[in-house]
């Protein structure tokens, strides 16, 4: 058995040189004096809860604070347990104010939210009651899961989703998806896709347009098909208009038969 | 003070001494290897009432105790821990007043805060040093590491912090102690160190003869037991550990594995196999040999009080070489006979000393208490005697 005492001291450097999430702790009164006692030579405290094997947690307390400690009857065992008085850091308003700067979190009642508010003012939160639980960042980005389950995401710049072969990238100026992979798009519903500026579709290979229905290519300009060999088929084509002759080009400028005044033009062409 | 141009018997308060006849007072010096500092008693016939007038036995009041012989005394200086009056004439202050004492070191050291990291022994020495001791003996001891002293003061420091993990290769795992004798000489020393020298000193059984008077000649002899409390724990112990990967370490060990070396003939205890008696917990940190000794060295210091297993009291004439913390080789006679008892006779050390002047009866007496590990083995087989001696 060891038998622990309580202390109450204050945190000195949070800096583990065994990265083992340790922080070293001058111990008042016991060794309150910096000129008898130096800083690198106080104890390291070792975290009391979440030391379990299977389970990493750095979550050590801040430079400068007051802190419960525990230490063995001969000043070989130092464990450090939590904040020593909460009145003067513990304040739920601070966490109520960046609630308050998403208007999408529904819920905000202090006995539902369990919460975790960081040192830069990152704020993680978790509402028992409804499942609403998110990351609220210092910067202003948060993911929100609401309670529909839902999930918000926003970034107040860049915002990237990658793998190893695949970006999908959104900031200030572009959307973008580059990716080595094929790219399937699919929806049981309308697809539309609409651009205010120019619309560039490029392809290296092979490229195929298919419609089940009607298809409609329309421009208000100017449209130009082309093609080493541009074939219209599967059906009747109809041109309307007329053409003025210009001495070249595959189309015939005369409506009728000169001698017979027989048809000599139609707007229908079959078996193309 | 020479008295009777015998003895020397002093007391001074603050330095000064005082004008009394030692018919007058009676004290009592005590030191013990169990304990950091010795203690006094000291009762003084103050009919008139004159030295608590002269509030000369209130609380940190200085006194000093000298005793011995003309030539060769102890001395120690004390502190007033508290005093009492009996048998005080007719309602008046006036009467024996009984003054307890302790060292003077005991109640005037100041508090501190430090850190050391080095071994225990040279830690001692750094914090002794600044104290007046008649001399030091001082065994070195490894387990270097860190050591906190949290605003204490040194000789609970040495005691509380140091003492517990005490270890030394040289030791072969036998306890350290630590202790200031009644001739205020410090000592951090192991048994091993204390019993390997040969003894200085020989005490003989006295005899009914006057001739036979002699400060090494004792006159009486009794056991002192104590109770099993301090050896129950340590017969057969589970000592356990935490090691690194998270695995529970457990071994056991027995009261006569220490020493690890073969010491005397034939330990005074049975080993009791079957039962666990008590447990232990090692530091799960042995990342440094530092720390390594540390866990060896709370092993054997744990065992400091039942190490010993066999106690005699022995009553001589005034001896002030007789301190606690000396070996002394003891020839005892077998019952009824001149012969020496050989399984009793040996090396013992002195654990406890008492000096006692009674000054009414001009009594001046050594008490002390030794004790031994084991036993120096019979030609006959023990264990057969005690068949013989047990009815079936």
């Amino acid at each position: 058995m060891i038998e622990m005492k309580l202390f109450q001291g204050k945190v000195v450097n949070t800096n583990d040189p065994k990265k083992k999430g340790r922080i070293q702790v001058r111990v008042l009164p016991e060794l309150e004096n910096n000129i008898l006692v130096k800083e690198k030579d106080l104890p390291w405290f070792e975290p009391f809860f979440g030391n379990s094997s299977i389970e990493l947690e750095k979550k050590e307390l801040i430079k400068g604070s007051i802190v419960w400690i525990m230490i063995d009857a001969y000043w070989k065992k130092f464990f450090y347990l939590g904040y020593y008085n909460r009145d003067y850091f513990f304040d739920f308003e601070k966490v109520l104010t960046i609630l308050n700067s998403i208007s999408d979190i529904e819920n905000k009642d202090y006995d539902n939210i369990r919460f975790s508010l960081l040192p830069d003012n990152s704020l993680t939160f978790h509402n028992v009651s409804t499942s609403e639980s998110g990351i609220i960042y210092s910067t202003g980005s948060f993911i929100l899961h609401k309670s529909d389950g839902s999930i918000y995401s926003y970034s107040v710049s860049d915002f990237k989703f990658f793998n190893d072969t695949t970006t999908f990238e959104i900031s200030s100026f572009k959307v973008s998806l580059q990716t080595s992979e094929e790219v399937f798009l699919s929806s049981d519903n309308t697809i539309e896709i609409k651009s205010s500026g120019n619309m560039n579709i490029d392809s290296e290979g092979t490229m195929n347009v298919k419609s089940t229905g009607n298809m409609e290519i329309e421009s208000t300009g100017n449209v130009v098909l082309k093609g080493l060999e541009v074939n219209i088929t599967g059906g009747i084509m109809t041109v309307n208009g007329t053409v003025a002759p210009t001495g070249s080009g595959p189309f015939c400028a005369i409506p009728n038969c000169l001698f017979t005044n027989a048809p000599h033009i139609g707007t229908t062409v079959i078996n193309t | 003070m020479v008295f009777n141009d015998i003895y020397e018997i002093g007391i001074s308060f603050y330095g000064k001494t005082i004008d009394l006849s030692p018919v007058n007072f009676s004290f009592l010096l005590s030191d013990s290897i169990y304990s950091m500092f010795p203690k006094a008693k000291l009762s003084i016939n103050d009919n008139e009432g004159l030295f608590q007038q002269y509030l000369m036995s209130v609380e940190g009041t200085e006194v000093e105790l000298s005793f011995g012989y003309k030539n060769s005394f102890i001395k120690n200086k004390y502190i007033v821990n508290t005093d009492s009056l009996i048998d005080s004439y007719s309602g008046k202050m006036g009467g024996y007043l009984n003054i307890e004492l302790d060292h003077f070191l005991k109640t005037t050291q100041s508090k501190d805060m430090r850190v050391f990291k080095d071994t225990i022994s040279k830690i001692i020495r750094r914090i002794v040093d600044k104290y007046d001791f008649t001399k030091r003996n001082i065994n070195d001891s490894g387990a270097s590491d860190y050591y906190y002293q949290p605003f204490i003061n040194d000789f609970d420091f040495i005691e509380n912090f140091l003492l517990p993990f005490s270890f030394s290769n040289n030791s072969k795992s036998s306890p350290f102690y630590c202790f200031i004798n009644s001739n205020n000489e410090f000592n951090y020393r192991n048994y091993m160190s204390i019993m390997n020298g040969t003894p200085s000193i020989e005490l003989k059984q006295g005899s009914n003869d006057v001739g036979s008077i002699s400060p090494t000649n004792f006159t009486k002899i009794t056991r002192f037991r104590t109770d099993t409390k301090y050896t129950y724990e340590k017969r057969h112990r589970k000592i356990t550990k935490l090691l690194p990967d998270g695995e529970f370490d457990v071994r056991e060990d027995f009261i006569n594995d220490y020493p690890d070396v073969p010491f005397g003939d034939l330990p005074l205890i049975v080993k009791d196999k079957n039962n666990f008696t008590g447990s232990l917990q090692l530091f799960d940190d042995e990342s440094t040999l530092g720390k390594i000794e540390v866990n060896a060295g709370m092993k054997i210091q744990t065992m400091r009080n039942a190490f010993s297993l066999e106690r005699l009291l022995l009553k001589l004439p005034l001896n002030i070489d007789l301190l606690a913390g000396k070996n002394v080789n003891v020839i005892i006679n077998a019952s009824n006979t001149d012969k020496n008892s050989e399984s009793y006779s040996g090396e013992y050390l002195i654990e406890r000393s008492f000096h006692k002047w009674e000054g009414n009866s001009n009594l001046a007496e050594t008490t002390i208490i030794i004790s031994r590990k084991s036993m120096r083995k019979l030609d006959s087989n023990i264990f057969s005697i005690k068949q013989r001696l047990v009815k079936s």
